[in-house]
């Protein structure tokens, strides 16, 4: 579960994220959406510990982010937008890296069915170079979901990927969610979040505009439930949809 | 000519957006100090000299020096510089390719323009580097005041010799470019350069055959001798024939008056420009190799401003793992296996171990016959030099691992690991690789030592007390060293990550020199409580029991407190990992 209660975060003057409350429970998904420098990646960034906040609590299931740092990242995983990875380890090495960081004493069974799943088996001593941007990213969530957490986040995870590759997203953040993780989803892609997500939270200039489960936000901002998303996304950012206005 | 027009556009509005932009940085404290730094080092190293010469000197023309030494000087310098033309038809395999920028390439490329055009802009923009690159080498060589003459003939006599080079190098590689569409692939083109060589250097052994004696022992160990020998060979036919063309384009730069330079000025010119025409009048394509070209230097600036240097190239193939890393235990040692394992194979235990025997066995055989003994005290000085160097400015050559953690630290920040497990992990492979890098110094300079000392040098036990003194300070003293860069990039992380272009410029220089100033400061009050409780202990038990127990003694306590220190380091550094916020400290 992922509880946030009066998420502040200041650049210097500026406010980037102010008084931002939501939770997560396990088996959700919620869709993190908004314009351009809304203030997504530095809440989600908050979230998982990477950088601190200046104001308010978070907590990833139950264990407060800045009295156990430590703790809380044990349930974690954040997976960035662009993978980041060591361009001289293969790809068993990057799991390899990652269980020690972790603890995972019996990664080398865990990692067999997240490369199988990922198709990823025949790529074990490959290096980052030799894998596609696709690969990479798998390679990335493999990492990610290695010590099994109970919270995942994703940053636009559909960067770069081909369309089986974003049908394998999809499927990862299913089954994840199926299995009672807490997920947190930012895209910009609003039908990746209608289809996914079973949950929203919009933001605009670090504020929350609307919070809640999709059906819930849509009935807010929409008059009727055939309204898309994108229409409800204009509608509560306020923002023109139409390019030639 | 619109295309050159707009080279000229491009290239001015170029210079002063640049100029604006360096200029507007200034107001940040990091540029302006370094700008100060950096100014106050050339005006030192390079400007001053010029100055003082100027105010001192004669103006205008300097008092001419030895034509006839110079002529013989400038008739050597031919040499080197035939064979470097000689290496452009003989070494390169590659297509013909002008520079241009991959921006270059995307707006010119498509645009309506002719080849020769594309040329003459490649010229252009060779041309910035060339002029610039004048003026530097003329006031690195002192604008030439040891040969006399006017400055600015020197600079002048600078470009004429690079700017041929230049027009030789694009006209050889376009010659290079159709021999291979006539199907004269490498191989054979460097066996027919080869043979006009053969036949070249047949030609004069012939007819120097008999005219001329070898040097004479007194010739070698005179330099004026040796150099009137030399040039005595190089006067003479069919030699200075071949060599005459490269002697014409030197002419200006050595010239010691106005009205030899102005005779000098004929050929060169008159050559320069056939090399222009040979240029523009070819037309092979060049465009695929260029485009490959402008990638590849794109993707090598670009790892440079990432702080990745020429050897730091992606490996080809995956490596073995150093040691098997289990899924659990002490996490610092994951960071060793991985910065290991980065390091390549060359970097195992076995190779030290197999250098160390290397090492040993070599000595013994040099230390056999007296010879050999004194190669092995030169070695010994040499090796004890650079121990010294590695020790002190190997820190500031590893930074570079040490600046991608912080730039990724992110990433290591999303796992659970407390700061002081991320910096001492870190730090763990530098130390390693630098402390078996100082070790095997020792053990070079132990086995050079080793009976080689005249008049028996120290008793053993007080070497071996020595040795096992340094090699205890070692890894801890490094620990600390490397610790110093690592808090300057985690303190000051604007100091020194640069982001986008913020890497050039003396101003940048001039940060550099700050750093590498405060980081000697920082080594040397480090120091100082080891060296004193290692100098009391020393001083206490030197009389009892004895020099070589105080030795190991003082080292033991001096290592006891560089530990303490390095703790106390690692700490610091992990809490200030703990509550670096990447979003604002890192430069964007």
């Amino acid at each position: 579960m992922i509880e946030i209660e009066h998420l502040t975060k200041h650049y210097g003057a500026f406010a980037a994220v102010k008084d931002l409350s939501f939770v997560v429970r396990p088996g959700e998904v919620m869709g993190l959406v908004g314009p351009n420098g809304a203030g997504k990646t530095t809440t989600l960034r908050c979230a998982t510990g990477i950088i601190p906040a200046t104001l308010g609590t978070i907590r990833l299931c139950g264990i407060d982010v800045v009295d156990d740092p430590v703790g809380a990242k044990r349930q974690a995983a954040f997976i960035p937008d662009e993978p980041r990875l060591f361009e001289y380890l293969t790809v068993a090495q990057h799991l390899n890296f990652v269980a020690r960081l972790y603890g995972v004493a019996d990664f080398e069974a865990r990692a067999q069915p997240i490369l199988a799943d990922l198709e990823m088996t025949d790529k074990r001593n490959l290096l980052p170079g030799e894998l596609s941007r696709g690969m990479k990213q798998k390679l990335a969530i493999a990492c990610g979901l290695l010590h099994r957490p109970k919270v995942v986040v994703f940053d636009e995870p559909m960067t770069g990927l081909d369309p089986a590759g974003m049908r394998r997203m999809k499927g990862v953040m299913r089954r994840l969610a199926g299995e009672g993780t807490a997920i947190i989803l930012s895209s910009h892609l609003l039908d990746l979040v209608e289809e996914v997500c079973t949950h929203l939270l919009i933001l605009k200039d670090g504020v929350k505009i609307a919070d809640g489960s999709v059906a819930e936000v849509r009935a807010r901002f929409s008059a009727d439930a055939g309204t898309s998303l994108e229409d409800v996304f204009f509608r509560a950012t306020g923002d023109t949809e139409d390019p030639h206005a | 000519m619109a295309v050159l027009r707009a080279f000229f556009y491009l290239q001015s509005v170029s210079l002063l957006n640049s100029m604006r932009l360096r200029l507007m940085r200034l107001r940040q404290p990091k540029y302006l100090f370094g700008a100060i730094a950096g100014g106050l080092y050339l005006y030192v190293f390079l400007f001053r000299r010029v100055i003082e010469a100027s105010a001192s000197g004669p103006r205008g023309f300097a008092p001419a020096a030895d034509p006839a030494t110079v002529a013989q000087y400038g008739a050597l310098a031919a040499v080197p510089l035939a064979l470097f033309v000689l290496g452009s038809w003989l070494f390169p395999s590659g297509r013909a390719a002008l520079r241009f920028s991959e921006a270059d390439i995307a707006f010119l490329f498509p645009a309506p323009v002719t080849r020769t055009t594309l040329i003459h802009y490649a010229l252009l923009r060779a041309q910035l580097g060339i002029f610039f690159s004048s003026f530097l080498m003329s006031l690195l060589l002192r604008r030439g005041s040891a040969l006399g003459g006017f400055p600015l003939q020197h600079a002048a006599g600078i470009w004429i010799v690079l700017s041929t080079l230049n027009l030789h190098l694009l006209g050889a590689s376009f010659v290079r470019e159709r021999l291979l569409d006539f199907g004269v692939n490498p191989l054979r083109r460097r066996v027919l350069v080869c043979a006009a060589l053969l036949l070249a250097v047949a030609a004069c052994a012939w007819s120097l055959q008999g005219k001329l004696a070898p040097p004479t022992a007194e010739d070698i160990a005179n330099g004026a001798s040796l150099r009137r020998w030399a040039a005595s060979i190089l006067a003479t036919q069919p030699l200075s024939w071949l060599l005459a063309p490269f002697r014409w384009s030197l002419a200006p730069y050595f010239a010691t008056d106005g009205a030899g330079f102005a005779r000098a000025l004929v050929p060169a010119l008159a050559l320069l420009a056939a090399h222009y025409v040979w240029v523009v009048r070819s037309q092979v394509s060049f465009e695929e190799a260029s485009m490959d070209l402008a990638r590849r230097r794109a993707d090598r600036v670009a790892a440079m401003r990432q702080g990745k240097g020429l050897l730091s190239a992606k490996p080809a193939r995956s490596r073995r793992p150093p040691f098997q890393l289990a899924g659990t235990g002490f996490v610092p040692i994951a960071f060793l296996w991985k910065g290991l394992l980065a390091l390549g194979p060359f970097w195992r235990l076995r190779t030290w171990l197999i250098a160390c025997a290397v090492v040993l066995v070599g000595s013994r055989i040099l230390a056999a016959n007296p010879g050999g003994r004194l190669t092995l005290r030169i070695v010994a000085i040499f090796s004890i030099t650079m121990g010294g160097w590695v020790l002190v400015f190997g820190p500031m050559l590893m930074q570079r691992s040490l600046r991608e953690m912080v730039e990724n630290l992110d990433i290591l920040r999303a796992g659970p690991l407390r700061g002081w497990e991320i910096a001492l992990g870190e730090l763990l492979s530098p130390v390693v690789v630098m402390a078996f890098a100082v070790w095997f110094v020792l053990v070079v300079e132990a086995c050079c030592l080793w009976g080689t000392t005249p008049g028996g040098g120290p008793s053993l036990d007080l070497v071996l007390a020595a040795v096992l003194g340094v090699t205890l300070l070692v890894p801890p003293l490094s620990g600390i060293l490397l610790s110093v860069p690592f808090a300057g990039i985690l303190f000051f992380p604007a100091w020194t990550i640069s982001p986008g272009t913020g890497g050039r410029g003396f101003e940048v220089m001039g940060q550099r020199l700050i750093l590498l100033g405060g980081y000697l400061v920082t080594f040397a009050l480090a120091l100082v409580p080891a060296a004193g409780v290692a100098a009391l202990a020393y001083v206490v038990l030197r009389r009892f029991p004895g020099p070589t127990t105080a030795l190991v003694v003082a080292a033991v306590l001096a290592c006891a407190v560089l530990v303490l220190e390095f703790a106390a380091m690692v700490d610091w550094l992990g809490r200030r990992i703990d509550r670096f916020d990447v979003s604002q400290e890192l430069p964007r």
